[in-house]
């Protein structure tokens, strides 16, 4: 298993959009460092912990929750289509791999990825938060980004499953990528009017809840306010993802089998 | 908050690693299996099994070396095996070569014997049958000379000889033989002295199998010899201007067996320009062989110059 | 141990209402070259599918070694070198960087396998090229180059000489000779082209429209269909005699004392027939051959032929 992940890595060699995940880890702490050294904006707080505080929820906010689902999601559509599309399927099953493998191989990776964009986000809040603001509790803070590229991931695996289902072209799984986390996002700014099943229901959402409560919790947060009842604690939120994942491993799984058999 | 954060990294960092070291024993527990199973194979007799590892690996050393062995020994049964197969090609071949004029031959005794024939017809067929009986012996005797050359019981013996004294002496015998076949027969061999060491017998056995070659296959009427001498080697040129090889037949022409008129009965062991290149090569010479089909074949012979 | 390297039996691959393969039964020998000879669409590419387990087949079963292929994937499949339709290769890296990855996932036999491989079929390691900047001829190499990669004892190749220049072609036929022949690999090789399969094989399963209409050696197939007539008469050593004084004809062999074959086709079968009689022989049997490949392929496919 551990030579099968290597290999995806070894494929990606050449691969530019890889640089570009690099890249995209920049794109909102930059831009939020120098928003939040404008005077109308630190003006607002009374001391530059809350800087911090505000600014790391913003970079984890809109930077992992908002654009890693669709950064995993371009990844599967890469990591998954190469097989399809460079027809190298076939060497693959008479090695022989099964399908099984290579599909847990792909998901280890896109964890993996998930992972690295989440502390390297964290990373550079950290680094350029220390520029503008006073930065506190940097262990919990890499943590908690460890906690949220797993939960994020394993959050986007439905999408990871619809990208499989259509197999389409990459034009198409990145469309379908900004369609769920625009969907996210809307569920996550009206909170308050749904019921509670559904923000439990859709992942990245629920990711978004466990980690207002989580930040919360250690005083990285002022507090959530009227959300207070839909926070779930970390357990619950391990099963609900893990369950989540389990359950897009095993349709993945089905349709590229049936896929291979053709 | 520091200390939760630490021992959380340090569980993680040995549950890893213990999870490394179960899967690297179970991988080398069953690669270990793997590696049984396939030298079982091999005891019983398939030395094509190859045993493999990714080139890292622990078992790999031990894999590869295994696989050496096996292919070393696979090569030697493999070369075995094929002498063996052109051994049982070359029986098949030389029944049916050795039947076809053996049974011809006892057709015309017979009939002579029976006396369905009598007088002038049955001494006639007496004379066929013993012209038949010639050619057979012939037959043999190239079957012999390639059975000695393949198991290397060809005695060579080496001396320093003047080439075109030699070839003079061979052609002497041929000329009457060109003349009874109307084959006009040209010879340009300088008044010089090339001195080669050579086995004469070995030579004289190359030259007359060419010769004999061109006789009974070109179907030329006009057959050149020229020597010369070429950067330290003596070059010697037969050429005909007969039907000519064709351009795939002529890659083959000195392998074993190789007949360019396949399924033709006719004279021809299939081994007369075998046994040639292998005693050129005995003796450190090339041959090589040109031709143009409808227009003639060459065959070139180089032999090095004695000091 | 089976005496077959691949059986199968009845196999059958069903695409909705059309079945893509129907019974099908082939055996492949151990260190032969089984040729699959068939026009295009006509089920080459599935059997072999099949026989990879790529394909699940609808029913009927494939046997490997003399083991279920289904049961047995893990152990077989390393053993086994493919090609299978067009190379696929990660056209984002080099020849090498590619093989690489399939040398890492099923591992190799010796610490060179890579550059081995790549010197087999004539492409250079460590190339800074891409895939992507491949000809059609090299991705076919190096396809090539990784189904032997492992030095696998059996080699199933789907069209190899697809996409090769005349050279290449000349190359890789005798490269899949010689690994037949000298290393006593057992080679499964599908073609569309007659010339091709009775160049390389030793066996061939003709098929079409998914049925196999002929299983055969070329051996059988060549003495089928060469040109000559079969006589079976009660004495051959008189009937050759006939021959040689009746008709000046030496173009014949013998089999046994009552089967010969006459390879001049001129000569009318009455007249010789008449000849025999007179003379006293007894004539059982007096027949044509003369179907040529071709025709013999043309007349088991119904007519429409092959390529």
């Amino acid at each position: 298993m551990l030579r099968l992940i290597c290999c995806e890595f070894a494929k990606l060699k050449r691969k530019k959009f890889i640089w570009l995940v690099g890249l995209s880890a920049f794109l909102f702490p930059v831009p939020l460092t120098a928003l939040m050294t404008m005077p109308q904006t630190a003006g607002q707080y009374d001391s530059k912990i809350d800087i911090f505080n505000d600014y790391f929820q913003f970079v984890m906010g809109y930077g992992v929750e908002l654009l890693l689902p669709c950064v995993i999601g371009v990844m599967a559509a890469i990591l998954f289509f190469m097989e399809r599309d460079n027809d190298t399927f076939k060497n693959l099953r008479t090695i022989p791999i099964t399908s099984t493998q290579m599909i847990f191989a792909k998901i280890i990776v896109l964890f993996f990825f998930g992972i690295i964009f989440s502390l390297a986000s964290a990373l550079i809040s950290i680094l350029c938060g220390g520029m503008i603001a006073e930065v506190n509790s940097i262990a919990y803070r890499l943590f908690f980004a460890l906690e949220m590229g797993i939960f994020i991931t394993a959050g986007t695996l439905p999408l990871v499953v619809l990208v499989v289902f259509f197999s389409k072209n990459y034009v198409f799984s990145v469309l379908l990528c900004v369609f769920y986390s625009v969907l996210s996002l809307t569920a996550e700014s009206s909170f308050g009017a749904l019921p509670k099943v559904i923000c439990w229901l859709m992942p990245i959402p629920f990711t978004t809840l466990w980690s207002a409560g989580n930040l919360t919790a250690h005083g990285a947060m002022d507090g959530v306010g009227m959300l207070e009842y839909l926070i779930p604690t970390t357990f619950e939120t391990i099963i609900i993802l893990a369950v989540v994942a389990l359950l897009s491993v095993i349709l993945v799984d089905y349709m590229y089998k049936k896929r291979g058999d053709e | 908050m520091y200390t939760e954060a630490v021992t959380i990294i340090a569980f993680g960092i040995v549950f890893v690693s213990m999870c490394v070291a179960v899967l690297t024993v179970r991988r080398v527990k069953k690669q270990i299996s793997e590696i049984s199973d396939a030298l079982e194979d091999i005891k019983n007799g398939n030395g094509n099994r190859r045993i493999l590892a990714e080139t890292h690996e622990l078992v790999a050393p031990l894999a590869y070396a295994l696989n050496d062995i096996i292919l070393s020994y696979e090569s030697r049964l493999s070369a075995y095996h094929q002498t063996e197969e052109t051994n049982r090609q070359l029986m098949t071949s030389l029944s049916h070569d050795v039947r076809t004029p053996l049974t011809t031959l006892i057709g015309y005794l017979d009939a002579a014997h029976k006396g369905i024939v009598n007088g002038k017809e049955s001494d006639d067929y007496i004379e066929t049958a013993r012209r038949k009986a010639h050619d057979l012996k012939e037959y043999i005797d190239v079957l012999f000379d390639w059975f000695k050359l393949g198991s290397n019981e060809f005695s060579m013996n080496i001396s320093t000889v003047d080439l075109t004294e030699l070839t003079r002496n061979i052609l002497i015998d041929w000329i009457p033989i060109f003349e009874d076949a109307q084959i006009d027969f040209v010879a340009d061999i300088p008044e010089q002295l090339f001195r080669v060491q050579i086995d004469p017998d070995g030579y004289m056995r190359i030259l007359n199998n060419l010769i004999q070659n061109v006789i009974s296959h070109s179907q030329a009427d006009k057959v050149e010899i020229a020597l010369s001498g070429m950067e330290g080697n003596i070059k010697i040129l037969l050429s005909d201007n007969g039907v000519g090889i064709d351009k795939e037949d002529l890659k083959h022409i000195f392998e074993r067996l190789y007949k360019c008129d396949k399924g033709r009965s006719e004279k021809g062991s299939g081994l007369g320009l075998s046994i040639v290149h292998q005693l050129v090569a005995k003796l450190n010479g090339t041959i090589t062989a040109e031709s143009i089909l409808g227009k003639g074949t060459v065959f070139i012979l180089l032999f090095p110059l004695a000091e | 141990m089976s005496k077959y390297v691949i059986e199968t039996r009845n196999l059958t691959k069903q695409y909705g209402a059309q079945k893509s393969v129907a019974r099908l039964n082939i055996h492949v020998q151990k260190g032969r070259i089984y040729g699959l000879l068939g026009r295009n669409g006509a089920g080459k590419t599935t059997t072999m599918k099949m026989l990879l387990g790529l394909t699940q087949p609808t029913s009927g079963e494939v046997a490997i070694w003399g083991k279920p292929l289904a049961a047995n994937e893990k152990k077989l499949l390393p053993r086994i070198g493919s090609l299978i339709e067009s190379p696929g290769f990660y056209p984002n890296l080099t020849a090498t960087e590619n093989l690489r990855i399939f040398a890492t996932l099923r591992g190799v036999p010796n610490r060179n396998a890579i550059k081995n491989a790549l010197d087999l079929v004539g492409l250079p390691y460590k190339d800074r090229k891409l895939f992507s900047q491949y000809s059609l001829g090299m991705k076919q190499r190096l396809a090539i180059a990784l189904a032997i990669m492992h030095d696998p004892e059996l080699l199933i190749l789907d069209e190899p000489i697809n996409g090769l220049d005349p050279i290449g072609i000349a190359e890789v036929r005798s490269f899949i000779r010689n690994l037949c022949n000298e290393r006593g690999k057992t080679i499964l090789i599908s073609s569309h082209i007659l010339s091709e399969i009775a160049l390389l094989a030793d066996d061939i399963g003709i098929i079409d429209h998914g049925t196999l209409l002929e299983e055969e050696s070329l051996e059988e197939l060549e003495t089928k269909s060469s040109k000559h007539i079969r006589f079976t008469v009660s004495d051959t050593a008189q009937a050759a005699r006939i021959l040689e004084r009746s008709f000046h004809e030496n173009q014949f062999t013998i089999q046994d004392d009552h089967n010969m074959r006459l390879h001049n086709l001129n000569i009318s079968i009455g007249k010789i027939v008449t000849a025999f009689v007179e003379n006293g022989l007894e004539v059982s049997q007096a027949a044509t051959s003369e179907e040529s490949l071709e025709d013999y392929f043309k007349r088991v496919t119904g007519g429409e032929g092959i390529a």
